[in-house]
């Protein structure tokens, strides 16, 4: 197909897109909740730790079921994503042999319209942040019968390790 | 004879008097010289700036004042008044020290609202300036006028948790500057709680500061029901103030007090439910994800997936280890939250492999969220649990923590307040004899569970005015121990 007419197509798709975003959604496809995430530490040194902040919010006027879980330094419930500068996914955290942790809890729960709760979470026992470098961080969450739900993305900076100090 | 009488405020000078007859007869004329009293002048008034309520010593400086041993029947001795457009200003103490000095005593009325006054010598005036407190506070967003108040001593209507924004507004001439503001605040307040589910890291109480009362407007929050006093004064500079005028306060404004009825949800509780039984309980690890059940043991007893969230998966079952309940509704309007502090998490897994064992434990610290998820409307619940590895033949947990009760009024940009808390804990293990061949948890034997101790009100004498506060979030960490040594015996 020559250049040109692949452009074209490329824009009647696009109009297509377009004209059907403008179909009125739903009330499935309409999100009843925002995540938001924050860290309170944008920069942390080579083998710190990494916590992150997940607000989830009500935004709609049903009160909403979910069910929270915890189980070590992790919330449940949430898709975590965390990419290196590259975009690739950092690789996850290898489970300890033996298991080791393993405590938490997990109850229903209810959001009621308006409400926020904020979760912690510590990223770094999920995903390795082995290398200095920036690392990009989305959550999502998806509920049945609704779409599912991002996070703003928040980036954190590895930096390296400092020398050690000197010997005498 | 004949009797002459010269006219009130007849001017001094050189008259001519001239005398006539009936009939045709020569005019005689003589001249006369007399004597009137002498102009007065006011070169200056000091102090001229006046607080409302307040007795001042006041010099005037003039001319031809007329002093007791100059006075005359005519001319006697200097008047001295002071007035102001919509109020009374007494004067006494009245002594006409010189032709050139006159002291006196001038208060304005309590009352006086901020205005120009006058000082009067006779028919000589100058102009002085009375001031006057004037404090609004922020009700629900708006500023009132509270001076009348202040006045009458009627009490304000507000609220746990409410924002008070009490702010100062003198309407001061543009050349009179406040030097100084004094505010006293009665009842428990703070600066601030920085509790935030935006950032839950960690939450402090800000308390209210000297300094912060000294600041013309000030904004801070009661967290107890109490009638509340709160006073407030300001100084000014003062022209003309002695140094022991100064130290009598008379270059500061009179000290105004209102009082702030503050009212609360009351004797509100937190009941608390504990469910007597650890249990073995098959828990979801991955949410909705039916390959990813596992053998927990639980405080409580908890199986299954929850149904609105995982339909058609069997549906939950069972209680939780805890169960709090806020009470249902409370006046004046406003809501409940939770918020949950670990206070010591440790447990220890002993492996068939090797016989080694691992301990685990928790710095302490808020238990994950802010605020604390509700379970139902009005409830909080938690059930943990600790994982079962085929690998271990023994695992024991012991988890202590604290549940607090929070209300929050329904006002705009009001902050929760403590209403109490409640202690509560478990300890429990199970063994697996035929790790890891086989899994026979045993039924697990529990040393202590459910709450410890009874419901505490929160109390102004509590840490932190009552209030949950911590730094992080309470985290885990685990070490292995080699295979020799003993299993570790936990610490409370």
């Amino acid at each position: 197909m020559p250049k040109l007419t692949k452009i074209l197509v490329l824009a009647f798709l696009s109009t297509v897109t377009s004209v059907t975003g403008l179909v009125a959604q739903t009330s499935s496809e309409i999100p009843k909740f925002t995540l938001t995430l924050t860290a309170d530490n944008p920069e942390v040194i080579l083998g710190s730790n990494i916590e992150i902040w997940i607000k989830i919010t009500n935004i709609s006027e049903d009160t909403l079921t979910l069910v929270f879980s915890r189980e070590d330094n992790v919330e449940g419930g949430y898709q975590y994503e965390v990419r290196d500068e590259q975009g690739a996914m950092a690789a996850k955290v290898a489970e300890h042999n033996p298991p080791m942790g393993g405590v938490g809890s997990s109850t229903r729960g209810i959001l009621k319209p308006g409400d926020s709760i904020g979760s912690g979470t510590q990223i770094s026992d999920v995903y390795q942040f082995d290398r200095p470098g920036k690392y990009t961080i989305q959550v999502s969450r998806k509920l049945p019968g609704m779409p599912l739900v991002q996070s703003n993305i928040i980036t954190i900076t590895v930096l390296p390790a400092p020398p050690p100090p000197a010997q005498q | 004879m004949f009797d002459v009488k010269v006219k009130d405020g007849a001017s001094s000078g050189t008259y001519s008097f001239s005398m006539t007859c009936d009939g045709n007869c020569p005019v005689a004329t003589a001249p006369v010289q007399i004597q009137g009293c002498p102009d007065e002048t006011i070169t200056s008034v000091s102090p001229n700036i006046w607080f409302a309520g307040k007795a001042y010593k006041t010099t005037i400086t003039g001319t031809n004042f007329i002093t007791k041993e100059k006075a005359t029947k005519l001319c006697p001795v200097s008047k001295v008044d002071a007035t102001a457009t919509s109020s009374n200003v007494s004067v006494s103490d009245v002594t006409v020290v010189s032709d050139t000095q006159i002291t006196a005593t001038i208060k304005p009325e309590k009352d006086s609202p901020v205005e120009q006054g006058t000082v009067t010598v006779d028919s000589e005036t100058s102009n002085t300036q009375i001031i006057d407190n004037e404090v609004q506070w922020n009700n629900q967003g708006t500023l009132e006028n509270i001076a009348g108040i202040f006045a009458t001593g009627a009490p304000q209507q507000a609220v746990v948790g409410q924002q008070i924004l009490l702010t100062t507004n003198p309407n001061l001439p543009g050349n009179i500057t406040v030097t100084d503001s004094t505010w006293t605040v009665g009842g428990t307040k703070i600066d601030g709680y920085t509790a935030n589910p935006a950032d839950p890291t960690s939450a402090s109480v800000t308390e209210l500061k000297d300094d912060d009362l000294k600041k013309p407007n000030i904004t801070f929050y009661w967290v107890y029901p109490t009638d509340s006093p709160v006073t407030y004064n300001y100084c000014v500079t003062i022209p003309g103030l002695s140094s022991d005028d100064i130290a009598s306060k008379l270059n500061c404004s009179l000290t105004e007090k209102a009082t702030f009825n503050v009212t609360g949800p009351g004797d509100a509780q937190m009941n608390t439910d504990p469910y007597y039984a650890v249990t073995l309980s098959q828990l979801i690890v991955k949410p909705c994800q039916s390959g990813s059940v596992a053998k927990f043991m639980v405080y409580g007893s908890l199986t299954g997936y929850f149904e609105p969230q995982c339909p058609n998966m069997g549906g939950d079952t069972g209680t939780p280890g805890v169960l709090f309940t806020s009470p249902g509704s409370s006046s004046p309007s406003g809501t409940y939250t939770f918020a949950q502090k670990v206070n010591h998490d440790s447990w220890t897994r002993t492996y068939t492999a090797g016989t080694s064992s691992a301990t685990c434990s928790t710095t302490p610290g808020l238990d994950g969220r802010y605020p604390y998820p509700l379970y139902a409307e009005g409830q909080a619940a938690d059930a943990p649990g600790v994982e079962l590895f085929p690998v271990n033949k023994k695992v024991r947990r012991n988890f202590a923590a604290t549940m607090y009760l929070l209300w929050t009024s329904s006002i705009p940009n009001s902050i929760p307040v403590p209403i109490g808390y409640q202690d509560w804990h478990f300890q429990a293990s199970t063994t697996n004899p035929s790790a890891p061949t086989k899994q026979s948890w045993t039924t697990p034997v529990w040393q202590f569970i459910g709450t410890n101790g009874d419901f505490v009100p929160s109390a102004p004498s509590q840490s932190s005015n009552g209030y949950p506060t911590w730094s992080a979030l309470a985290a885990s960490n685990c070490s292995t121990v080699s295979a020799e040594e003993e299993e570790p015996q936990e610490e409370e």
